[in-house]
């Protein structure tokens, strides 16, 4: 009898599968809607399982998806609670953005702050996200993040980072309270918990890219398809395996910066045109799987753009740090086509990328702003060197050439700069009102100009989440049992623009919250 | 078939005649590399027309696997895939572990270039490891990794 049986289910087993891969999750769905209006008659056979037939290629007690911050943080807490985890990666290095970002890292009431007589707490700290996410966090899960900051500070060190010894102010906050890593790059926190995961024997796995959840009878995430052997961006590279996680998993998968078609239908405005500071692999499908799972939208289009960057080389580059430092700060931003500003430069980021966005003609083709700032303004740069060499940002004796240069109609720059530099005795910026009690005239030649165009940088939406990290269910607002995620993936902690060196206080605080709660989930 | 070898023959000897009359060339500028950005560089630059040669009557007229010049003794021309790949007729790319059984470790091949500015086998954002085929293709062209966000650049053999 098991013979036959045995035989029967690798005859369906091909069209499960399949099943499973084109979205398990819906098909589930069809198939109870279609009992609850009673279309299926009584003698019509009870919902197919939708559990696979053929046999799982391994099992963990945990399976987390992608490899950044939250998801190395995850796995540790996890392990550490005494369970088989594997990361699970689809590129073939670990980290993702989290390796490649300027490692800032905000917390709030820390050993630094006393020293350097800051006073601060998690009341301030979520205050000032709860500001720039203009009222419509998901207030909860950002005090979450404001209250885990001090203790994910304290886990990153036991794990080995190793940040330079003072605070660095940024926009938006209301303090000093953001540490840097040594190397100013997250990289300088993530190595640490590479190593710290494979000493303490997280099973790490790279080129292994998630194709979706599967999902069994009771609707809980049993384990996940996945494409193993997987060399981005090849769809066809590698073997479908299947692995179970017996307690659940973690989707730490980041954002979809790099999706140019799911962005566009967020926002039409970020189609193909425009550039990404993140890497290559940043594209949102496991997100995507996770809607087919149930799980429910969060904020979806708010995708925040970097209003400092430069189309004239790939990613973040060398112009970002250029406009953050001189830029912005001591010069003056102007529209190709007319030599005028148009924008408080130093207006937070989604105010500057959204004028900035508007600069494009008949076809929609980019009318490249340009940024302008004297020698005096250019030294608070310390990597202009790099700039110039890598011809990004261009020197000019006089403005009239960078006029000719830029193809800006003739002595209009040079009455913008004017009128900018009486501006600036009167610290009085009757235009567009931007805060001038530091800035200088734009008056010592050599100039630097730059073109600037937004790339884009986070995405604030994602699934929703509850505190534990639980991923909630779109038809009951309930926890989708065996299903958690932490990071970028998820939606919500900072409202419509995030705060600079808040993202990887939420990965590495909700990371670890997942990691703890998906160990305490009943085994299978 | 008898033509063909004939043919294999006459190119083998053209070979000869192109690698004569290029060897000098490699035999001078071992002098001076010292004073030059990359051993490799230069000898990608120095092989070009011969290499283009090679790899043109391997790959049409004998239809092999293109492989590096620097590997073709190795790859027995080409015919060897076992090397790298562990099977006789590979059909997925090796692991590049198997890069170690020559080159020795990801630690060893750093340390080769720790002169470099930036050693480009010890990134600051993934240490050693950097799978080797990221950059380095046997059988297509070689690409810089870093380039997809970094402006430094270097020829990759």
């Amino acid at each position: 009898m098991s013979n036959s049986r045995n035989e029967k289910l690798k005859a369906t087993a091909m069209s499960r599968r399949q099943l499973l891969l084109n979205g398990g999750a819906m098909a589930a769905g069809a198939v109870l809607f279609g009992a609850g209006a009673g279309l299926a008659s009584e003698k019509a056979p009870a919902v197919r399982s939708q559990l696979p037939t053929t046999r799982w290629d391994a099992e963990f007690d945990v399976l987390i998806i992608g490899s950044g911050f939250a998801a190395l943080s995850a796995a540790i807490e996890a392990r550490r609670k005494g369970l088989d985890v594997m990361v699970v990666e689809k590129m073939r290095v670990f980290g993702g953005n989290s390796c490649i970002n300027g490692g800032l890292f905000a917390v709030a009431g820390s050993e630094l702050q006393k020293k350097e007589g800051v006073r601060d707490g998690v009341e301030t700290m979520m205050n000032d996200m709860l500001k720039a996410g203009r009222g419509i966090n998901h207030v909860e899960i950002t005090k979450a993040i404001a209250e885990g900051s001090i203790s994910a500070y304290d886990f990153v060190i036991q794990c080995g980072a190793v940040f330079k010894p003072k605070l660095s102010w940024l926009g938006g906050h209301s303090v000093a309270r953001t540490y840097l890593t040594h190397n100013a790059s997250g990289s300088g926190i993530v190595r640490p918990l590479v190593r710290t995961a494979r000493a303490e024997g997280v099973v790490l796995r790279s080129g292994c890219k998630m194709l979706d959840f599967i999902v069994n009878d009771d609707h809980r995430i049993v384990g996940i398809t996945a494409r193993d052997g997987y060399r981005f961006p090849d769809e066809n590279s590698g073997q479908v395996r299947m692995f179970k996680a017996r307690r659940g998993v973690v989707l730490a998968t980041g954002g979809f910066s790099q999706d140019a078609r799911f962005r566009a239908s967020q926002d039409p405005r970020l189609a193909g045109e425009i550039d990404s500071t993140n890497q290559l692999g940043a594209t949102g499908e496991a997100m995507r799987a996770a809607f087919r799972s149930g799980a429910i939208p969060v904020q979806m289009s708010l995708i925040q753009l970097g209003p400092w960057a430069s189309p004239d080389e790939k990613g973040f580059g060398v112009a970002s740090m250029f406009n953050i430092q001189s830029g912005f700060r001591y010069g003056v931003m102007v529209d190709r086509s007319s030599g005028k500003r148009f924008v408080n430069e130093l207006a937070d980021r989604k105010t500057r990328a959204d004028a900035m966005l508007k600069k494009v003609d008949a076809n929609g083709t980019p009318d490249y702003p340009i940024i302008v700032v004297d020698s005096k303004g250019a030294e608070a740069c310390p990597t202009l060197d790099r700039c110039l060499k890598y011809k990004v940002v261009n020197g000019f004796d006089t403005l009239e050439q960078l006029e000719n240069f830029y193809n800006i109609p003739s002595g209009s720059l040079s009455r913008t700069v004017t009128d900018y530099n009486t501006y600036v005795a009167d610290k009085n910026d009757p235009e567009f009102g931007k805060p001038l009690s530091t800035a200088t005239p734009i008056a010592k030649p050599p100039f630097y100009a730059v073109r600037a165009w937004p790339k884009v940088h986070h995405c604030m939406g994602g699934v929703q989440i509850n505190v534990d990290t639980h991923v909630l269910h779109s038809e009951t607002f309930k926890p989708i049992n065996g299903l958690y995620a932490a990071g970028e993936v998820t939606g919500g902690p900072h409202g419509a623009s995030r705060l600079g060196s808040c993202a990887i206080t939420d990965c590495l605080v909700m990371g670890r919250i997942a990691g703890k709660n998906v160990a305490d989930n009943e085994p299978l | 078939m008898k033509s063909k070898v004939s043919i294999a023959s006459g190119v083998i000897l053209i070979l000869f005649a192109i690698g004569i009359f290029f060897a000098p060339n490699i035999i001078g500028a071992e002098k001076e590399t010292e004073e030059e950005p990359t051993v490799a560089e230069q000898t990608l630059e120095q092989n070009k027309v011969r290499q283009f040669t090679i790899d043109l009557i391997d790959n049409k007229v004998f239809g092999r696997v293109p492989v590096k010049s620097f590997h073709k003794k190795i790859h027995q021309n080409g015919v060897n895939c076992e090397l790298c790949h562990s099977v006789k007729e590979p059909t997925a790319p090796p692991d590049t572990r198997n890069c170690a059984n020559c080159h020795g470790t990801p630690e060893d091949v750093a340390k080769r270039t720790a002169k470099l500015e930036p050693n480009p086998h010890k990134s600051p954002h993934w240490e050693t490891e950097v799978p080797c085929d990221t950059c380095h293709k046997e059988h297509g062209k070689s690409e810089f990794y870093c380039k997809n966000c970094h402006h430094f650049d270097y020829q990759v053999p």
